[in-house]
């Protein structure tokens, strides 16, 4: 089972199968070094009322959730290749302003890059 | 690879598989709008917001908080929650493109947002907000041009810039043509700048200065210019073409210096010199300076031009006679009727002692007789009145027209001069035409 709060989170995530993360209580957003969705677990879906076919293979700052692409969150995964920051973040999801915690995940040299999406008090 | 949402309904699928395809498609729709949208409480409650509305509010916000709008602006636009308090109507625009300043700016966060909010009824306020970072700092770099302009054009005393479109009509104007020649922007716009000039040929000229100024990007301007109290500006500049960042030709600019001073202490001068001092007329060389002008003008346009010469008859004897006193009244005498029979197109000059040259344009040899005759007449029939007395005097003219065989001013005052003679010959008091093509 994975935990959004896990030190180790990042290899874990790189160790999961489709059904380890899709059984996830947490979004998990996967990109590639692009921005390009890769992974888009059941759990994100539901939150925003995207499936997984309308979202992956779009960039995620830019033509999936356009909320994240300012300094506080896009910015940081261009400016620190090394990143593991859990930051308190509003998802207007579905149109409801939604408190969430981010986690923003990056290594150099790892395939992908997460964005980790709790609710907040669910 | 992407559930399509036309194509899913096309295949006709359960209505309930055919409602959520269509809510994804104005869920993702409203996510990727770009401009900030959201439904408020009428306290300023955030009850639905699009993505682009947290985008750009989050950073201001500093913390993450987007319950309710008017506390997220309340540092940078505390009026918001009172404009919609006050608002008196039951539904209607409350502000549009609202202007907030987000001080201090951070580095990739917008400094300026426009707001709109219209009040849809008692609980429902729908909120535009934009980004307009881009579009203010253009506005401000034009501000700060137009003020720098702007303190050109008050700093200029003696000097006026203003732009015209491609055809020359007026397209900007300012302080410094409003003072350099009284007319004000809403008077003078789209005028053809040329009728602001004085001189008879100015769209033409306007025109060929225009041409120029295509070819080598400027061109000199001068001329007499009329300002709007009716006095005279002699103005003196450069005319420029103004391009595009194409290179395409989008009007001119016009800098006009007042040269009014200068151009009339100089035209004093020419006219002191051109002058002859006992009888106000011009003088010889001003009579053969202009003779030259219209002989070249004749030979372009064949409009008939001729040249009489006037002498008065026994003037030695006047002299004699009455003295030299006398005989400068009748030479001032002479000058006055001569003065009087003129039209203003007409030249007159002292040609030498007591001769005088008429230059007549656009006047054919028997147009110039009757003219000629009306002085020998006028003068004839009158007296000068000096110390002791009275004098009568009379005066014998040569007149010759310009042709290929007179082509010349030479050739046409000796024609003129022939006929004076001829005149004098056959016994004074008369007019003699010098035969057509006669080369003395």
């Amino acid at each position: 089972m994975l935990h959004f709060a896990d030190v180790d989170i990042f290899s874990a995530l790189n160790a999961s199968t489709e059904e380890d993360l899709e059984a996830a209580d947490f979004g998990i957003v996967g990109m590639s070094a692009e921005g390009v969705v890769e992974i888009y677990n059941r759990y994100e879906s539901a939150l925003s009322g995207l499936s997984a076919a309308t979202v992956i293979g779009n960039h995620f700052f830019t033509a999936v959730a356009p909320c994240t692409n300012n300094y506080l969150v896009a910015q940081r995964f261009s400016d620190e290749p090394s990143l593991d920051a859990t930051i308190d973040y509003v998802f207007t999801l579905k149109m409801r302003p939604t408190k969430v915690r981010l986690r923003l995940l990056q290594a150099p040299g790892a395939r992908r890059a997460y964005l980790l999406v709790d609710r907040v008090g669910k | 690879m992407s559930i399509d949402g036309s194509e899913a309904s096309s295949r006709s699928l359960e209505p309930e598989e055919d409602a959520r395809a269509e809510n994804e498609r104005l869920l993702e729709f409203l996510y990727l709008c770009p401009v900030g949208l959201a439904r408020l409480g009428c306290r300023g409650d955030v009850e639905m917001m699009n993505s682009a509305g947290a985008r750009l509010l989050l950073p201001v916000a500093g913390t993450p908080e987007l319950s309710n709008l008017f506390d997220v602006l309340e540092g940078h636009a505390p009026e918001l929650r009172s404009l919609t308090r006050v608002f008196a109507g039951e539904r209607g625009t409350i502000c549009e493109g609202h202007r907030i300043q987000l001080t201090p700016p951070r580095p990739h966060a917008p400094e300026w947002l426009s707001i709109t909010l219209v009040k849809i009824d008692e609980s429902r306020v729908m909120a535009v907000v934009a980004d307009i970072t881009g579009s203010v700092e253009q506005e401000r770099l034009l501000h700060a041009d137009r003020q720098r302009f702007q303190a050109i054009y008050e700093g200029m005393r003696d000097a006026m810039i203003c732009t015209l479109d491609v055809e020359g009509r007026v397209a900007t104007w300012n302080s410094s043509g409003e003072r350099l020649l009284g007319f004000s922007e809403e008077s003078v716009l789209l005028r053809l700048f040329a009728t602001l000039s004085e001189d008879d040929d100015a769209a033409a000229r306007l025109a060929r200065q225009m041409a120029r100024s295509l070819e080598a990007g400027w061109s000199e301007l001068e001329g007499w210019y009329a300002r709007r109290d009716g006095s005279r500006l002699w103005g003196e500049g450069v005319l420029a073409a103004l391009r595009d960042e194409r290179g395409a030709v989008t009007g001119f600019s016009v800098v006009l210096r007042d040269m009014t001073e200068r151009k009339l202490a100089a035209e004093r001068l020419q006219e002191m010199a051109s002058r002859d001092a006992l009888t106000g007329m011009h003088n010889r060389r001003h009579f053969v300076e202009h003779a030259q002008r219209e002989l070249a003008l004749w030979r372009r346009h064949r409009h008939p031009l001729t040249v009489a010469l006037i002498d008065a008859d026994h003037f030695k004897k006047v002299n004699d006679t009455h003295g030299h006193a006398t005989g400068d009244e009748v030479l001032r005498d002479l000058a006055t009727v001569v003065r009087e029979q003129l039209r203003s197109t007409d030249l007159s000059a002292r040609y030498g002692g007591e001769e005088f040259v008429l230059l007549l344009p656009s006047t054919d040899a028997a147009g110039a007789v009757v003219l000629a005759e009306r002085i020998r007449s006028a003068i004839a029939a009158r007296a000068v009145v000096h110390e002791t007395g009275e004098v009568s005097y009379t005066v014998s003219i040569g007149v010759a027209e310009a042709s290929d065989c007179l082509g010349s001013v030479e050739a046409l005052v000796h024609a003129a001069d022939q006929a004076l003679y001829r005149a004098k010959a056959e016994g004074r008091n008369r007019v003699i035409l010098a035969p057509a093509g006669l080369t003395g």
